[in-house]
Protein backbone atom coordinates (compact mmCIF):
# COMPACT_ATOMS: atom_id res chain seq x y z
CA UNK A 1 0.00 0.00 0.00
CA UNK A 2 1.46 3.31 -1.22
CA UNK A 3 1.09 5.62 2.24
CA UNK A 4 0.82 8.65 -0.42
CA UNK A 5 -2.68 7.31 -1.70
CA UNK A 6 -4.00 5.98 1.13
CA UNK A 7 -2.67 8.35 3.64
CA UNK A 8 -5.11 11.06 2.46
CA UNK A 9 -8.11 8.40 2.64
CA UNK A 10 -7.69 7.08 5.64
CA UNK A 11 -7.32 10.68 7.00
CA UNK A 12 -10.27 11.71 5.40
CA UNK A 13 -12.43 8.45 7.18
CA UNK A 14 -11.19 9.34 10.46
CA UNK A 15 -12.00 13.27 10.24
CA UNK A 16 -15.90 11.39 9.34
CA UNK A 17 -15.67 9.52 12.20
CA UNK A 18 -14.46 12.06 14.67
CA UNK A 19 -17.48 14.16 12.86
CA UNK A 20 -19.88 11.25 13.20
CA UNK A 21 -18.90 10.82 16.87
CA UNK A 22 -20.09 14.20 17.69
CA UNK A 23 -23.49 13.52 15.74
CA UNK A 24 -24.17 10.78 17.31
CA UNK A 25 -23.39 12.15 20.84
CA UNK A 26 -25.94 15.00 20.29
CA UNK A 27 -28.49 12.34 18.94
CA UNK A 28 -27.97 10.38 21.77
CA UNK A 29 -28.35 13.29 24.09
CA UNK A 30 -32.00 14.25 22.54
CA UNK A 31 -33.06 10.44 21.55
CA UNK A 32 -30.71 8.28 24.47
CA UNK A 33 -31.30 10.69 27.28
CA UNK A 34 -34.57 12.57 26.91
CA UNK A 35 -36.90 10.40 24.50
CA UNK A 36 -37.23 12.98 21.48
CA UNK A 37 -37.28 11.29 18.27
CA UNK A 38 -35.87 14.57 16.04
CA UNK A 39 -36.14 13.15 12.58
CA UNK A 40 -34.94 15.72 11.14
CA UNK A 41 -31.77 16.28 13.10
CA UNK A 42 -29.80 15.97 10.36
CA UNK A 43 -31.44 19.55 9.57
CA UNK A 44 -29.61 20.47 12.05
CA UNK A 45 -26.14 19.49 11.38
CA UNK A 46 -26.70 21.40 7.54
CA UNK A 47 -27.93 24.58 9.44
CA UNK A 48 -24.53 24.13 11.35
CA UNK A 49 -22.95 23.95 8.31
CA UNK A 50 -24.63 26.55 5.82
CA UNK A 51 -24.17 29.42 8.55
CA UNK A 52 -20.28 28.17 9.42
CA UNK A 53 -19.55 28.49 5.63
CA UNK A 54 -21.55 31.32 4.87
CA UNK A 55 -20.02 33.11 7.75
CA UNK A 56 -16.46 32.49 6.73
CA UNK A 57 -16.91 33.16 3.31
CA UNK A 58 -16.97 36.61 2.06
CA UNK A 59 -19.69 38.47 0.39
CA UNK A 60 -20.65 37.10 -2.80
CA UNK A 61 -19.93 38.68 -5.83
CA UNK A 62 -21.46 38.72 -9.16
CA UNK A 63 -18.78 37.71 -11.51
CA UNK A 64 -17.56 34.44 -13.24
CA UNK A 65 -19.38 32.40 -10.79
CA UNK A 66 -22.90 34.16 -9.62
CA UNK A 67 -23.34 32.66 -6.36
CA UNK A 68 -25.67 34.01 -3.82
CA UNK A 69 -26.32 33.46 0.04
CA UNK A 70 -26.83 35.61 3.04
CA UNK A 71 -24.32 36.79 5.50
CA UNK A 72 -20.79 36.21 3.94
CA UNK A 73 -18.38 38.38 6.96
CA UNK A 74 -15.25 36.94 5.85
CA UNK A 75 -14.78 35.51 9.67
CA UNK A 76 -11.89 34.03 10.68
CA UNK A 77 -12.05 30.09 12.19
CA UNK A 78 -13.38 29.54 15.27
CA UNK A 79 -15.63 32.12 15.37
CA UNK A 80 -17.30 30.79 12.31
CA UNK A 81 -17.92 27.50 13.97
CA UNK A 82 -19.50 28.96 16.82
CA UNK A 83 -21.56 30.81 14.60
CA UNK A 84 -22.98 27.39 13.35
CA UNK A 85 -23.38 25.94 16.76
CA UNK A 86 -25.31 29.06 17.71
CA UNK A 87 -27.22 28.85 14.36
CA UNK A 88 -28.31 24.91 15.09
CA UNK A 89 -29.29 26.19 18.59
CA UNK A 90 -31.48 28.73 17.70
CA UNK A 91 -33.33 26.87 14.96
CA UNK A 92 -33.57 24.05 17.70
CA UNK A 93 -35.53 26.39 20.15
CA UNK A 94 -37.56 27.49 17.25
CA UNK A 95 -38.87 23.68 16.72
CA UNK A 96 -38.87 23.29 20.74
CA UNK A 97 -41.07 26.16 21.26
CA UNK A 98 -43.80 24.62 18.22
CA UNK A 99 -43.45 20.90 18.96
CA UNK A 100 -42.00 20.16 22.93
CA UNK A 101 -45.54 22.04 24.40
CA UNK A 102 -47.98 20.35 23.41
CA UNK A 103 -46.88 17.05 20.90
CA UNK A 104 -46.59 13.42 22.47
CA UNK A 105 -43.69 11.49 21.28
CA UNK A 106 -45.22 9.81 18.36
CA UNK A 107 -46.52 13.43 16.60
CA UNK A 108 -43.59 14.79 17.55
CA UNK A 109 -41.54 12.52 15.12
CA UNK A 110 -44.30 12.79 12.41
CA UNK A 111 -44.05 17.03 13.31
CA UNK A 112 -39.96 16.48 12.97
CA UNK A 113 -39.88 14.64 10.01
CA UNK A 114 -42.22 17.32 7.93
CA UNK A 115 -40.54 20.10 9.45
CA UNK A 116 -37.23 18.16 7.53
CA UNK A 117 -38.95 18.60 4.58
CA UNK A 118 -39.96 22.11 4.24
CA UNK A 119 -36.77 23.21 5.22
CA UNK A 120 -34.92 20.93 2.65
CA UNK A 121 -37.37 22.50 -0.04
CA UNK A 122 -37.45 26.14 1.43
CA UNK A 123 -33.31 26.26 1.56
CA UNK A 124 -32.98 24.16 -1.83
CA UNK A 125 -35.26 26.49 -4.08
CA UNK A 126 -34.85 29.68 -1.80
CA UNK A 127 -31.71 29.94 -3.99
CA UNK A 128 -30.68 33.87 -2.26
CA UNK A 129 -30.57 31.88 1.25
CA UNK A 130 -27.46 29.36 0.79
CA UNK A 131 -27.43 29.44 -3.29
CA UNK A 132 -29.86 26.97 -3.53
CA UNK A 133 -29.52 23.20 -4.97
CA UNK A 134 -25.75 24.25 -5.69
CA UNK A 135 -25.03 25.04 -2.12
CA UNK A 136 -21.48 26.46 -0.76
CA UNK A 137 -18.30 26.26 -1.52
CA UNK A 138 -14.95 27.58 -1.88
CA UNK A 139 -15.04 27.61 1.77
CA UNK A 140 -11.96 28.32 3.53
CA UNK A 141 -10.30 25.84 5.63
CA UNK A 142 -9.34 27.11 9.01
CA UNK A 143 -6.27 27.84 9.18
CA UNK A 144 -4.93 26.80 5.92
CA UNK A 145 -3.99 29.94 5.26
CA UNK A 146 -1.93 30.77 8.23
CA UNK A 147 0.29 27.90 8.78
CA UNK A 148 0.05 27.79 4.30
CA UNK A 149 -1.41 23.91 4.01
CA UNK A 150 -1.47 22.70 0.62
CA UNK A 151 -4.93 20.23 0.54
CA UNK A 152 -2.79 17.40 0.31
CA UNK A 153 -1.45 17.68 3.81
CA UNK A 154 -4.76 19.48 5.03
CA UNK A 155 -6.14 16.36 6.43
CA UNK A 156 -3.37 15.99 9.00
CA UNK A 157 -3.79 19.31 10.72
CA UNK A 158 -7.60 18.67 10.29
CA UNK A 159 -7.68 15.93 12.37
CA UNK A 160 -5.84 16.92 15.43
CA UNK A 161 -8.10 20.34 15.36
CA UNK A 162 -11.49 18.37 15.25
CA UNK A 163 -10.04 16.13 17.66
CA UNK A 164 -9.99 18.58 20.48
CA UNK A 165 -13.41 19.61 19.70
CA UNK A 166 -14.30 16.22 19.93
CA UNK A 167 -12.76 15.94 23.32
CA UNK A 168 -14.87 18.77 24.65
CA UNK A 169 -18.16 17.56 23.25
CA UNK A 170 -17.50 14.20 24.91
CA UNK A 171 -17.14 16.02 28.15
CA UNK A 172 -19.75 18.08 27.51
CA UNK A 173 -22.35 14.49 27.04
CA UNK A 174 -21.11 12.83 29.49
CA UNK A 175 -20.86 15.77 32.27
CA UNK A 176 -24.99 16.17 31.51
CA UNK A 177 -25.43 12.04 31.98
CA UNK A 178 -23.70 12.40 35.17
CA UNK A 179 -25.71 15.13 36.46
CA UNK A 180 -28.79 15.62 38.33
CA UNK A 181 -30.07 17.19 34.47
CA UNK A 182 -29.59 14.11 32.52
CA UNK A 183 -30.91 12.06 35.19
CA UNK A 184 -34.38 14.01 34.88
CA UNK A 185 -33.81 14.05 31.36
CA UNK A 186 -34.02 10.32 31.66
CA UNK A 187 -36.55 10.01 34.49
CA UNK A 188 -38.89 12.41 31.97
CA UNK A 189 -38.05 10.20 28.85
CA UNK A 190 -39.45 7.14 31.01
CA UNK A 191 -42.60 9.04 32.16
CA UNK A 192 -43.58 12.24 31.45
CA UNK A 193 -46.54 12.59 33.79
CA UNK A 194 -44.64 10.93 36.78
CA UNK A 195 -41.80 13.66 36.19
CA UNK A 196 -44.14 16.08 36.09
CA UNK A 197 -45.87 14.97 39.12
CA UNK A 198 -43.08 15.81 40.94
CA UNK A 199 -42.45 18.99 39.82
CA UNK A 200 -40.47 18.46 36.58
CA UNK A 201 -41.02 21.45 34.19
CA UNK A 202 -40.48 18.90 31.47
CA UNK A 203 -40.82 21.44 28.63
CA UNK A 204 -37.48 23.15 30.41
CA UNK A 205 -35.70 19.65 30.75
CA UNK A 206 -36.73 18.73 27.18
CA UNK A 207 -35.92 22.00 25.30
CA UNK A 208 -32.34 21.92 27.01
CA UNK A 209 -31.57 18.34 25.77
CA UNK A 210 -32.79 19.25 22.02
CA UNK A 211 -31.06 22.86 22.50
CA UNK A 212 -27.77 21.12 23.51
CA UNK A 213 -27.78 18.03 21.07
CA UNK A 214 -28.88 20.53 18.13
CA UNK A 215 -25.75 22.43 18.97
CA UNK A 216 -23.51 19.01 18.59
CA UNK A 217 -25.01 18.83 15.00
CA UNK A 218 -24.14 22.18 14.51
CA UNK A 219 -20.55 22.15 15.82
CA UNK A 220 -20.35 18.18 13.45
CA UNK A 221 -22.12 19.99 10.27
CA UNK A 222 -18.97 23.22 10.71
CA UNK A 223 -16.48 20.73 11.00
CA UNK A 224 -17.87 19.32 7.75
CA UNK A 225 -18.03 22.07 5.44
CA UNK A 226 -15.00 23.33 6.41
CA UNK A 227 -13.30 20.01 5.48
CA UNK A 228 -14.69 19.25 2.55
CA UNK A 229 -14.97 22.91 1.87
CA UNK A 230 -18.42 22.54 0.57
CA UNK A 231 -21.99 21.86 1.03
CA UNK A 232 -25.17 21.26 -0.60
CA UNK A 233 -28.68 19.73 -0.16
CA UNK A 234 -27.50 16.51 -1.32
CA UNK A 235 -25.37 16.35 1.94
CA UNK A 236 -28.50 16.42 3.94
CA UNK A 237 -31.54 14.27 2.81
CA UNK A 238 -33.53 13.02 5.30
CA UNK A 239 -31.86 9.52 5.31
CA UNK A 240 -29.08 10.89 6.47
CA UNK A 241 -30.92 11.06 9.81
CA UNK A 242 -31.44 7.38 9.66
CA UNK A 243 -27.76 6.96 9.11
CA UNK A 244 -27.18 8.48 12.75
CA UNK A 245 -30.17 6.93 14.13
CA UNK A 246 -28.92 3.53 13.16
CA UNK A 247 -25.68 4.80 14.89
CA UNK A 248 -27.19 5.38 18.04
CA UNK A 249 -29.60 2.39 18.40
CA UNK A 250 -26.18 -0.46 17.03
CA UNK A 251 -24.30 1.71 19.62
CA UNK A 252 -26.93 1.69 22.68
CA UNK A 253 -28.74 4.15 23.47
CA UNK A 254 -27.98 6.57 26.16
CA UNK A 255 -24.80 5.32 26.41
CA UNK A 256 -21.83 7.64 24.80
CA UNK A 257 -19.19 4.70 24.49
CA UNK A 258 -21.72 2.90 22.04
CA UNK A 259 -22.35 5.90 20.08
CA UNK A 260 -18.26 5.74 19.39
CA UNK A 261 -18.85 2.03 18.61
CA UNK A 262 -22.21 2.80 16.66
CA UNK A 263 -20.51 5.94 14.66
CA UNK A 264 -17.91 3.35 14.12
CA UNK A 265 -19.61 0.29 13.01
CA UNK A 266 -22.36 1.56 10.83
CA UNK A 267 -20.91 5.35 9.08
CA UNK A 268 -17.57 4.09 9.06
CA UNK A 269 -17.59 0.04 8.51
CA UNK A 270 -20.39 -0.50 7.18
CA UNK A 271 -21.01 2.85 4.75
CA UNK A 272 -17.79 3.24 3.88
CA UNK A 273 -16.93 -0.69 3.55
CA UNK A 274 -19.35 -1.25 0.96
CA UNK A 275 -17.58 0.93 -1.20
CA UNK A 276 -15.42 -2.38 -1.44
CA UNK A 277 -18.17 -4.34 -2.71
CA UNK A 278 -17.67 -5.03 -6.76
CA UNK A 279 -20.86 -3.43 -8.58
CA UNK A 280 -20.78 -4.11 -12.37
CA UNK A 281 -20.03 -0.66 -13.86
CA UNK A 282 -23.08 -0.37 -15.61
CA UNK A 283 -25.14 -0.19 -12.31
CA UNK A 284 -23.87 2.92 -10.91
CA UNK A 285 -26.99 3.70 -8.35
CA UNK A 286 -26.54 -0.43 -7.08
CA UNK A 287 -23.97 0.74 -4.29
CA UNK A 288 -26.02 3.14 -2.58
CA UNK A 289 -28.91 0.74 -2.57
CA UNK A 290 -26.60 -1.16 -0.80
CA UNK A 291 -25.35 0.76 1.73
CA UNK A 292 -28.80 1.28 2.47
CA UNK A 293 -29.83 -2.22 2.62
CA UNK A 294 -26.67 -3.19 4.60
CA UNK A 295 -27.52 -1.17 7.35
CA UNK A 296 -31.01 -2.27 7.58
CA UNK A 297 -29.78 -5.63 7.99
CA UNK A 298 -27.55 -4.28 10.51
CA UNK A 299 -29.67 -2.20 12.10
CA UNK A 300 -32.69 -5.14 12.49
CA UNK A 301 -30.46 -7.68 13.80
CA UNK A 302 -28.85 -5.58 16.21
CA UNK A 303 -32.80 -4.64 17.34
CA UNK A 304 -33.67 -8.58 17.59
CA UNK A 305 -30.99 -10.10 19.08
CA UNK A 306 -29.82 -7.39 21.20
CA UNK A 307 -32.46 -4.68 21.78
CA UNK A 308 -30.83 -2.45 24.33
CA UNK A 309 -27.78 -2.27 21.72
CA UNK A 310 -24.35 -3.25 21.45
CA UNK A 311 -23.42 -1.59 24.59
CA UNK A 312 -26.44 -1.04 26.63
CA UNK A 313 -26.81 1.94 28.82
CA UNK A 314 -24.96 1.59 32.25
CA UNK A 315 -26.54 1.34 35.50
CA UNK A 316 -25.89 3.95 37.45
CA UNK A 317 -25.26 2.65 40.83
CA UNK A 318 -24.26 5.54 43.10
CA UNK A 319 -21.63 6.27 45.43
CA UNK A 320 -22.11 4.38 48.53
CA UNK A 321 -23.14 6.67 51.63
CA UNK A 322 -22.89 4.63 54.74
CA UNK A 323 -26.40 4.53 56.06
CA UNK A 324 -26.39 6.08 59.67
CA UNK A 325 -28.59 5.43 62.71
CA UNK A 326 -31.85 6.85 60.73
CA UNK A 327 -33.83 9.37 62.09
CA UNK A 328 -37.31 7.87 60.69
CA UNK A 329 -38.77 4.91 62.64
CA UNK A 330 -38.45 1.62 60.77
CA UNK A 331 -42.26 0.03 60.30
CA UNK A 332 -41.84 -3.32 61.36
CA UNK A 333 -43.81 -5.55 58.84
CA UNK A 334 -43.06 -9.27 57.77
CA UNK A 335 -41.10 -8.88 54.58
CA UNK A 336 -43.36 -11.09 52.27
CA UNK A 337 -44.24 -8.47 49.34
CA UNK B 1 -55.99 17.67 66.99
CA UNK B 2 -56.13 19.08 63.09
CA UNK B 3 -57.46 22.85 63.05
CA UNK B 4 -56.54 25.05 59.90
CA UNK B 5 -57.45 23.93 56.21
CA UNK B 6 -54.98 23.37 53.78
CA UNK B 7 -57.02 22.45 50.91
CA UNK B 8 -60.36 23.93 49.55
CA UNK B 9 -62.17 23.08 46.77
CA UNK B 10 -65.33 25.46 45.28
CA UNK B 11 -67.58 24.79 43.08
CA UNK B 12 -65.56 21.99 40.87
CA UNK B 13 -67.04 21.18 37.72
CA UNK B 14 -65.60 18.95 35.19
CA UNK B 15 -67.55 17.69 32.09
CA UNK B 16 -66.18 14.90 29.56
CA UNK B 17 -68.97 15.79 26.60
CA UNK B 18 -72.26 15.69 27.84
CA UNK B 19 -71.41 13.58 31.41
CA UNK B 20 -70.61 15.88 34.15
CA UNK B 21 -67.84 13.68 36.20
CA UNK B 22 -67.48 15.88 38.95
CA UNK B 23 -70.21 18.63 39.54
CA UNK B 24 -70.14 21.99 41.14
CA UNK B 25 -68.60 20.07 44.11
CA UNK B 26 -66.76 21.69 47.12
CA UNK B 27 -64.32 20.13 49.80
CA UNK B 28 -62.16 20.98 52.54
CA UNK B 29 -59.40 19.36 54.10
CA UNK B 30 -57.86 20.53 57.62
CA UNK B 31 -54.21 19.83 57.87
CA UNK B 32 -52.70 17.02 59.22
CA UNK B 33 -55.56 14.21 58.48
CA UNK B 34 -55.19 11.09 56.43
CA UNK B 35 -58.28 11.17 54.81
CA UNK B 36 -60.45 9.21 52.30
CA UNK B 37 -62.63 9.87 49.40
CA UNK B 38 -65.00 6.83 48.90
CA UNK B 39 -68.22 6.51 46.68
CA UNK B 40 -69.40 4.15 43.68
CA UNK B 41 -68.06 4.02 40.57
CA UNK B 42 -68.01 7.04 38.62
CA UNK B 43 -68.80 8.98 41.18
CA UNK B 44 -66.00 11.34 39.97
CA UNK B 45 -62.83 10.96 42.58
CA UNK B 46 -60.36 10.11 40.42
CA UNK B 47 -61.90 13.09 38.28
CA UNK B 48 -61.52 15.02 41.81
CA UNK B 49 -58.16 14.37 42.71
CA UNK B 50 -57.05 15.05 38.32
CA UNK B 51 -58.34 17.88 39.17
CA UNK B 52 -56.63 19.55 42.01
CA UNK B 53 -53.51 17.56 40.82
CA UNK B 54 -53.80 19.47 38.02
CA UNK B 55 -53.29 16.53 35.17
CA UNK B 56 -56.55 17.84 33.73
CA UNK B 57 -57.58 21.63 32.83
CA UNK B 58 -59.86 23.31 35.05
CA UNK B 59 -62.79 24.04 33.40
CA UNK B 60 -64.75 25.99 36.34
CA UNK B 61 -64.38 26.20 39.99
CA UNK B 62 -61.59 26.84 42.24
CA UNK B 63 -58.64 24.93 43.95
CA UNK B 64 -57.34 26.96 46.69
CA UNK B 65 -53.71 25.23 49.26
CA UNK B 66 -52.75 27.44 52.03
CA UNK B 67 -54.59 30.17 50.65
CA UNK B 68 -53.06 30.14 47.20
CA UNK B 69 -55.35 29.72 44.26
CA UNK B 70 -53.52 26.78 42.56
CA UNK B 71 -56.46 25.81 40.05
CA UNK B 72 -55.18 25.89 36.43
CA UNK B 73 -51.81 25.64 37.07
CA UNK B 74 -49.97 23.11 35.21
CA UNK B 75 -49.29 20.22 37.33
CA UNK B 76 -45.98 20.42 37.34
CA UNK B 77 -45.84 23.70 38.85
CA UNK B 78 -48.87 22.18 41.89
CA UNK B 79 -46.25 19.43 42.35
CA UNK B 80 -43.87 22.64 43.44
CA UNK B 81 -46.31 24.26 45.58
CA UNK B 82 -46.70 20.46 47.53
CA UNK B 83 -49.12 18.63 46.27
CA UNK B 84 -47.68 15.50 44.79
CA UNK B 85 -49.82 12.57 43.27
CA UNK B 86 -49.55 9.08 43.03
CA UNK B 87 -51.74 6.81 39.88
CA UNK B 88 -54.08 4.19 40.19
CA UNK B 89 -51.62 1.82 38.83
CA UNK B 90 -48.01 2.36 40.13
CA UNK B 91 -45.64 3.80 37.65
CA UNK B 92 -42.09 4.96 38.49
CA UNK B 93 -38.70 5.64 36.09
CA UNK B 94 -38.22 1.70 34.91
CA UNK B 95 -34.81 1.94 33.63
CA UNK B 96 -33.09 4.32 36.51
CA UNK B 97 -32.37 2.36 39.87
CA UNK B 98 -34.55 2.75 42.78
CA UNK B 99 -32.02 5.50 44.13
CA UNK B 100 -32.18 6.99 41.29
CA UNK B 101 -35.89 7.56 41.28
CA UNK B 102 -35.91 8.63 44.16
CA UNK B 103 -33.32 11.17 43.50
CA UNK B 104 -35.36 12.71 40.69
CA UNK B 105 -37.97 13.68 43.30
CA UNK B 106 -35.98 16.69 45.09
CA UNK B 107 -37.27 20.19 43.96
CA UNK B 108 -34.49 22.87 43.54
CA UNK B 109 -31.81 20.78 42.74
CA UNK B 110 -29.01 22.94 41.48
CA UNK B 111 -26.87 20.03 39.38
CA UNK B 112 -30.36 20.34 36.83
CA UNK B 113 -29.29 23.34 35.36
CA UNK B 114 -27.10 23.14 32.17
CA UNK B 115 -24.53 25.70 33.54
CA UNK B 116 -23.87 23.83 36.77
CA UNK B 117 -23.77 20.33 35.07
CA UNK B 118 -21.20 21.03 32.69
CA UNK B 119 -19.41 23.91 34.09
CA UNK B 120 -19.52 23.55 37.36
CA UNK B 121 -20.20 19.73 38.35
CA UNK B 122 -18.84 20.36 41.71
CA UNK B 123 -21.82 22.82 42.71
CA UNK B 124 -24.46 19.98 43.02
CA UNK B 125 -22.52 17.72 44.50
CA UNK B 126 -22.94 19.38 48.05
CA UNK B 127 -26.56 18.67 47.74
CA UNK B 128 -26.80 15.62 45.85
CA UNK B 129 -24.68 14.25 49.08
CA UNK B 130 -27.60 15.32 51.16
CA UNK B 131 -30.10 13.78 49.37
CA UNK B 132 -29.04 10.66 49.14
CA UNK B 133 -28.45 10.11 52.69
CA UNK B 134 -32.28 11.71 52.82
CA UNK B 135 -33.56 8.94 50.27
CA UNK B 136 -31.37 6.28 51.54
CA UNK B 137 -33.13 6.83 55.02
CA UNK B 138 -36.98 6.85 53.51
CA UNK B 139 -35.89 3.77 51.29
CA UNK B 140 -34.69 1.87 54.56
CA UNK B 141 -37.95 3.54 56.26
CA UNK B 142 -39.90 1.36 53.44
CA UNK B 143 -37.66 -1.63 53.78
CA UNK B 144 -36.47 -1.15 49.90
CA UNK B 145 -32.83 -0.28 50.83
CA UNK B 146 -31.53 -3.56 49.78
CA UNK B 147 -32.95 -3.03 46.42
CA UNK B 148 -31.36 0.42 45.69
CA UNK B 149 -29.05 -0.42 43.10
CA UNK B 150 -31.97 -2.22 41.61
CA UNK B 151 -33.96 -0.97 37.91
CA UNK B 152 -37.01 0.11 39.05
CA UNK B 153 -38.97 -1.71 36.29
CA UNK B 154 -37.89 -5.11 38.51
CA UNK B 155 -39.98 -4.60 41.58
CA UNK B 156 -42.87 -6.47 42.08
CA UNK B 157 -45.74 -4.86 41.96
CA UNK B 158 -46.02 -4.38 45.67
CA UNK B 159 -42.64 -3.39 45.84
CA UNK B 160 -43.14 -0.08 43.28
CA UNK B 161 -46.52 0.80 45.54
CA UNK B 162 -43.87 1.66 48.16
CA UNK B 163 -41.27 3.00 45.88
CA UNK B 164 -43.98 5.36 44.65
CA UNK B 165 -44.42 6.35 48.53
CA UNK B 166 -41.09 7.26 49.64
CA UNK B 167 -40.28 9.02 46.17
CA UNK B 168 -43.40 11.35 46.93
CA UNK B 169 -41.83 12.13 50.24
CA UNK B 170 -38.73 12.92 48.63
CA UNK B 171 -40.41 15.98 47.30
CA UNK B 172 -41.20 16.92 50.66
CA UNK B 173 -45.02 17.13 49.91
CA UNK B 174 -47.71 19.40 51.89
CA UNK B 175 -50.74 17.46 50.80
CA UNK B 176 -50.14 13.52 49.30
CA UNK B 177 -52.78 12.72 46.42
CA UNK B 178 -53.13 9.02 46.64
CA UNK B 179 -55.14 7.28 44.00
CA UNK B 180 -55.99 4.14 45.24
CA UNK B 181 -52.69 3.09 46.91
CA UNK B 182 -53.95 -0.24 47.88
CA UNK B 183 -55.47 -1.25 44.53
CA UNK B 184 -54.64 -4.79 43.05
CA UNK B 185 -52.05 -5.68 46.64
CA UNK B 186 -51.95 -8.69 48.86
CA UNK B 187 -53.43 -8.44 51.98
CA UNK B 188 -50.71 -8.43 53.67
CA UNK B 189 -49.21 -5.55 51.76
CA UNK B 190 -52.35 -3.31 52.22
CA UNK B 191 -52.00 -3.93 56.39
CA UNK B 192 -48.57 -2.23 55.83
CA UNK B 193 -48.90 0.04 53.56
CA UNK B 194 -51.74 1.28 55.78
CA UNK B 195 -49.24 1.59 58.41
CA UNK B 196 -47.01 3.52 56.28
CA UNK B 197 -49.74 6.33 55.70
CA UNK B 198 -50.30 6.60 59.54
CA UNK B 199 -46.11 6.54 59.89
CA UNK B 200 -46.08 9.42 57.06
CA UNK B 201 -48.94 10.90 58.92
CA UNK B 202 -47.18 11.29 61.98
CA UNK B 203 -44.19 13.34 59.95
CA UNK B 204 -47.25 15.90 59.27
CA UNK B 205 -48.14 14.81 55.77
CA UNK B 206 -51.57 15.68 54.84
CA UNK B 207 -52.65 12.82 52.71
CA UNK B 208 -55.98 12.30 50.59
CA UNK B 209 -56.69 8.74 49.24
CA UNK B 210 -59.23 7.67 46.64
CA UNK B 211 -60.26 4.00 47.93
CA UNK B 212 -62.53 1.22 47.50
CA UNK B 213 -61.54 -0.95 50.32
CA UNK B 214 -63.71 0.25 53.18
CA UNK B 215 -62.13 -1.49 55.64
CA UNK B 216 -58.92 0.00 55.12
CA UNK B 217 -60.64 3.10 55.29
CA UNK B 218 -62.43 2.43 58.36
CA UNK B 219 -59.01 1.27 59.66
CA UNK B 220 -56.47 4.18 58.85
CA UNK B 221 -58.34 6.71 57.84
CA UNK B 222 -60.05 9.80 60.32
CA UNK B 223 -61.91 12.09 57.64
CA UNK B 224 -64.12 10.23 55.03
CA UNK B 225 -66.14 12.12 52.43
CA UNK B 226 -68.66 10.07 50.51
CA UNK B 227 -68.87 11.37 46.29
CA UNK B 228 -71.99 10.53 44.48
CA UNK B 229 -72.80 11.81 41.38
CA UNK B 230 -69.96 14.16 41.02
CA UNK B 231 -70.59 16.03 44.40
CA UNK B 232 -69.24 15.52 47.65
CA UNK B 233 -72.67 14.58 49.84
CA UNK B 234 -71.46 13.75 52.97
CA UNK B 235 -67.86 14.12 55.86
CA UNK B 236 -67.21 13.03 58.77
CA UNK B 237 -65.80 9.96 60.50
CA UNK B 238 -66.31 6.52 59.12
CA UNK B 239 -68.61 5.64 61.61
CA UNK B 240 -70.54 9.43 61.10
CA UNK B 241 -70.55 8.57 57.75
CA UNK B 242 -72.10 4.97 57.47
CA UNK B 243 -74.95 5.99 59.01
CA UNK B 244 -75.74 8.69 56.44
CA UNK B 245 -78.97 7.60 54.35
CA UNK B 246 -77.32 8.92 51.01
CA UNK B 247 -74.62 7.16 51.91
CA UNK B 248 -76.41 3.32 52.20
CA UNK B 249 -78.84 4.17 49.16
CA UNK B 250 -75.51 5.07 46.93
CA UNK B 251 -73.69 1.95 47.69
CA UNK B 252 -77.01 -0.34 48.81
CA UNK B 253 -79.55 1.37 46.25
CA UNK B 254 -82.66 3.04 47.36
CA UNK B 255 -84.86 -0.42 47.40
CA UNK B 256 -82.93 -1.19 50.60
CA UNK B 257 -83.44 2.20 51.82
CA UNK B 258 -87.25 2.87 51.68
CA UNK B 259 -87.64 -1.04 53.41
CA UNK B 260 -85.27 -0.34 55.89
CA UNK B 261 -86.54 3.14 56.77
Amino acid sequence: MDLAVFGPYIATILAYFIIFNILTWGLNIQFGYAGIPNFTYITFMAMGAYVTGATGLPRPTAGFQYVQYILGYSWPFPITLLAGAVGAGALAFLLGLITLRRLRTDYLAIVTFSLGFILYDVVGTFVPLFNGFDGLFGVPQPLADVFQLDPNTYPYFFIPLSLVIMLICWLVANRIFDSPLGRTMRAIREDVEVAEALGKDSFRFRIIALIVGCVFAGVAGGLTIEFVTAFNPSGWTAPETFVIFAACLVGGKANNRGAVLGAFLVPVIFFEGSRFIPVPPDHPLLLAGIRYMVIGTLLIGVLWFRPEGLLPEKKKAFFEIALKKPTLPVVQAPDAL
Amino acid sequence: MPSDDLLTVTGLTQQFGGVKAVDNCDYVLQKGRLAAVIGPNGAGKSTLVNLIAGALPLQQGSVRLDGVEIGGWPAYKIAQHGVIRTFQVARGFDKLTVLENMMVAPLDQPGESLFNAVVRPGRGKAAEVKQVARALEFLNMFELYRLRNEYAGELSGGQRRLLELARALMGGPKLLLLDEPMAAISPVLVERIGQHLLQMQRLGITMLLVEHNLGVVEKFCDWVTVMVEGRAVVSGTMAQVREHPEVISAYLGREVVSATG
